[in-house]
């Protein structure tokens, strides 16, 4: 396309709450959108007549697109149409992909793997551990993470990413320059920096409700893989994993405890024959099986999404066997203190809790206070945090 | 012809001395009353006419003028109906002049002679003892908060007729003087306050009520509905020290101005409790009002004042409470008058972690960050800044209530609390401190004395657990009280970690 035809198709995607759903069908009409620009008002509604088209014709009369386009282009942010080289050639395969996306940073690059990873905003601390360290893993595996910068899940994994080195984009359902929400404004800086932040969505628009959903099949749609860290039975999360396997794409969900709310989503969705996710190097290798042959050819045929599950007797399905649970090294302190340390887990527990639990396997119990002081102990040794004024995890 | 009387009026907790003069003159037919009178004390002359005339006695038509003497002193309450009539029927000459010399007056009238109670008896009394008055003639429900009073005769009296009868014939059988021991009434007190051995479990917060008690530390705790928070709260006075008399006075005093006497009884014997509803003004929190009385903190003097559901207070409310916290007494100032209450009181809060009261159990907590956040910042930091203790109560299971672990009771506690108070006795012996709660930070390092290996841990929590001064003295302060529990004359590193494991910050709330 013409650069000179830049601002027409600005035109065409810029006009405040009406998104991209009327571009296809105006190209299609009108072949660019410098024709549809040029037509008459009347031919625009006759061909193409809707709501949003009455919008776009009366923003084209209100304002100066040339002068509206110039101030976009000297405001820092980015635009990339769908035939532009820079535009992620994942998004091209998804059902209704973006006309145009609004960004900050880099765009996440066609030839490396890329990973969703995705979950409930009020987690527990065993879906920030396991986020964490997913996305280290990834970061310093050199795999682009894919998230929607919310808070929890999304903004932990996301973190982690660009601190272990690697690269992150964030899709966001506001206008690329507003920072939702704010309590991760630390991170979308990072993100403006060392990776991305795009939208589909102008600058300028506030975060909405129902702009949410379609910007998660954006998320999916950049991914090769998704996983579902802590999710609850109905929640967003699964409308983005939904729209994943829509688009064809593997899932890998975390595993929880069977009592656990935040995690009924994950198991429900292991049911249905999602992968599983054992631990960050585990799905690395599977994730290096499923799409080894993607990696080598440089992405250059998209791949339909691998087998649900790793068949019987592959690689995958050995690593699997072979798992055994998931073990952190014993930290070097002293014998009393590691009495009390192996009885934490990653749910906040009470000291009584903790008592009754010793008493109960027949061990010696130092008693609520003694465990209480040891578990001081082990906050200042950094093996444990103190989640609210009685309860205890391990950090 | 002139009479004085001698009556008095409420000043904060204490009384003043009023004359009562009556003249009579000739003159057109009426009854004044000056020298700053409330509108009670105004109604006062139609009490007194009716009273009269259906005792059989009639005021003659004159002149007649009350004045209240000292003028410029606001006089409220209906104290003023018998010595005024007393004063009147001395001018009127119907009693004889100087029978009422050197005695002192209170009560209501009612419109057919008998006499109701007043307020702030025990403070008019004490202070008529001090000024050499010899007798005292007080309502008959009154007489027992006035007979604890010695070097004064207190005479009760039921209606007019047994005063006028008693100050013409001076026949100590018409109106008996009455006496008791205080001490004696503490002695056999027997107020019933509920058990900690009620309380299942809940080990921890109990630890924290002792410390609590023990040092005088405000104490707060959280924890889902049902966990048994108020439960604990209101065992709390059964574990404090008994009144000592001079405490004992000092509550009476407080109840007796406020009005808050139980009838027929002559002191406040036990530590009160006192849990306003959330609802609460401020004035009714710590005192006020157009006719200064003292609020629900001075009550609370000397005992425990809970709030329960502390995020639905009113925000201007709590923070009315921090001067008092402070300074152990509530200078009430308004254009009309300024007083001061007493109120030495121990804070205890009760609050929800979040909306839903479940956090931190993310399996049942919907609660969002943004809604608990909201609903903590309710709480006043600087309220928060003056709270020692915190706890965080659990629901206990099925079983622990049915197997019925009951735990420590009130008197095994109240023992611990009594030994932590004899160490503090002991250290502040002539300071102006009374107990580890009130240690100013200049003198921390004087009474809180830490060894080599205390401060090295001192100094690590001071990092690990990102303190601020304020909250570093308070670990200290706590620390102090756990080991005079302990009994010990140092503090050492147990001491300083349990102090560590109950301090309160809301930075527990800020993650994830």
């Amino acid at each position: 396309m013409d650069i000179n035809d830049r601002p027409y198709a600005f035109w065409l995607v810029s006009v405040p709450w009406i998104g991209q759903g009327p571009v296809p069908k105006i190209l299609n009409a009108f072949g660019s959108p410098k024709e549809a620009f040029l037509a008459s008002d009347e031919e625009l509604m006759r061909k193409t007549g809707s709501k949003q088209v009455s919008e776009l014709i009366k923003f084209r009369k209100e304002n100066n697109i040339f002068r509206k386009y110039d101030e976009f282009m000297s405001s820092g942010m980015k635009l990339s149409f769908i035939w532009d080289e820079d535009y992620p050639e994942r998004l091209k395969y998804i059902p209704d992909p973006p006309y145009a996306l609004f960004y900050y940073g880099r765009l996440p690059e066609n030839n490396k793997l890329s990973v969703a990873i995705i979950g409930a905003r009020q987690c527990s601390p065993y879906g920030v551990k396991t986020a964490h360290e997913l996305g280290v893993k990834l970061g310093e595996n050199d795999v682009n993470v894919i998230s929607g910068m919310a808070f929890g899940i999304d903004g932990i994994s996301q973190k982690a990413a660009i601190e272990a080195g690697g690269y992150s984009c964030a899709v966001l359902g506001s206008g690329a320059d507003i920072c939702y929400p704010d309590s991760n404004s630390d991170l979308y800086e990072m993100l403006k920096e060392n990776g991305g932040i795009l939208s589909t969505y102008p600058p300028g628009t506030p975060a909405v409700s129902r702009f949410f959903p379609p910007r998660n099949r954006i998320v999916s749609g950049l991914a090769d893989a998704i996983v579902v860290v802590e999710a609850r039975i109905r929640s967003g999360t699964l409308i983005t994993v939904d729209m994943a396997l829509d688009q064809g794409k593997d899932i890998y969900a975390v595993p929880g405890r069977l009592d656990d709310e935040l995690s009924a989503g994950c198991n429900g969705l292991i049911g249905h024959g999602a992968k599983i996710y054992l631990s960050p190097s585990i799905f690395m290798s599977d994730l290096l099986d499923d799409h080894l042959k993607d990696l080598e050819s440089g992405f250059s045929v998209i791949s339909d999404g691998a087998l649900l599950k790793p068949a019987f007797n592959s690689e995958a399905d050995k690593r699997h066997r072979k798992f055994e649970g998931k073990k952190d090294k014993e930290p070097d302190i002293e014998e009393r203190l590691l009495e009390i340390y192996r009885e934490l887990t990653l749910f906040p527990q009470s000291a009584e809790e903790i008592d009754i639990h010793l008493r109960e396997n027949g061990e010696t119990s130092p008693g609520e206070t003694g465990i209480c002081l040891i578990l001081m102990e082990l906050c200042l040794e950094g093996y444990a945090v103190q989640v609210s004024p009685g309860c205890f995890c391990k950090k | 012809m002139f009479s004085n009387i001698l009556s008095a009026a409420i000043q904060g907790i204490n009384a003043q001395i009023i004359n009562v003069e009556t003249d009579m003159s000739n003159g057109l037919p009426m009854f004044n009353i000056v020298g700053s009178p409330g509108p009670e004390v105004k109604e006062a002359r139609d009490r007194i006419r009716a009273a009269l005339k259906n005792n059989d006695i009639t005021i003659p038509a004159s002149r007649i003028t009350v004045n209240l003497s000292p003028g410029d002193l606001r006089k409220d309450g209906t104290a003023f109906d018998l010595p005024m009539t007393i004063g009147l029927l001395t001018a009127m000459e119907y009693l004889p002049g100087g029978c009422a010399g050197n005695m002192l007056f209170l009560g209501e009238l009612s419109l057919d002679g008998e006499i109701k109670p007043v307020r702030g008896v025990l403070p008019i009394v004490q202070t008529a003892a001090r000024n050499g008055i010899k007798e005292c003639i007080i309502p008959i429900d009154n007489a027992k908060e006035g007979s604890i009073v010695p070097g004064i005769k207190v005479r009760g009296a039921r209606t007019i007729t047994e005063v006028i009868m008693y100050l013409m014939t001076k026949d100590e059988d018409i109106l008996p003087s009455v006496y008791t021991d205080p001490l004696s009434i503490i002695e056999k007190c027997n107020d019933i306050i509920p058990d900690f051995d009620q309380v299942k479990g809940q080990e921890r917060a109990k630890k924290a009520a002792v410390i609590s008690a023990s040092g005088f530390h405000s104490f707060i705790m959280t924890g889902p509905p049902g966990a048994g928070k108020s439960m604990i709260a209101k065992r709390i006075p059964g574990i404090l020290p008994p009144l000592s008399l001079s405490e004992s006075l000092e509550l009476t005093a407080i109840y007796s101005v406020a009005g808050k006497m139980p009838k027929g009884k002559a002191l406040v014997t036990s530590r009160t409790f006192q849990s306003p509803h959330h609802s609460i003004s401020r004035n009714a929190l710590v005192g006020g009002g157009a006719d200064p009385k003292p609020g629900i903190i001075s009550l609370a003097h000397r005992s425990v004042l809970f709030l329960d559901e502390l995020p639905e207070f009113g925000r201007d409310t709590i923070e009315s409470l921090r001067q008092p916290l402070e300074d152990k007494t509530i200078h009430i100032a308004r254009v009309k008058y300024s007083v001061d209450y007493p109120s030495d009181f121990l804070l205890v809060c009760a609050m929800n972690p979040c909306p839903c009261g479940y956090y931190p159990d993310r399996g049942k907590c919907r609660c969002t960050e943004n809604e608990i956040k909201h609903y903590l910042a309710k709480i006043s930091g600087p309220i928060l800044d003056r709270i020692d203790l915190c706890t965080e109560l659990k629901n206990i299971d099925i079983y622990e209530i049915r197997d019925g672990k009951g735990g420590i009771s009130s008197a095994e506690m109240s023992e611990m609390v009594m030994k932590a108070r004899e160490m503090q006795d002991k250290r502040f012996k002539g300071t102006s401190y009374r107990f580890n709660s009130d240690l100013k930070a200049d003198d921390m390092e004087k009474y809180c004395e830490l060894g080599e290996k205390e401060f090295e841990l001192m100094e690590k929590l001071y990092k690990e657990l990102s303190l601020s001064a304020r909250s570093y003295h308070r670990i200290l302060r706590v620390a102090r009280t756990i080991a005079d529990i302990d009994g010990k004359e140092y503090i050492d590193s147990n001491h300083l970690l349990e102090a560590a494991s109950f301090r309160p910050t809301m930075e527990y709330f800020k993650w994830g």
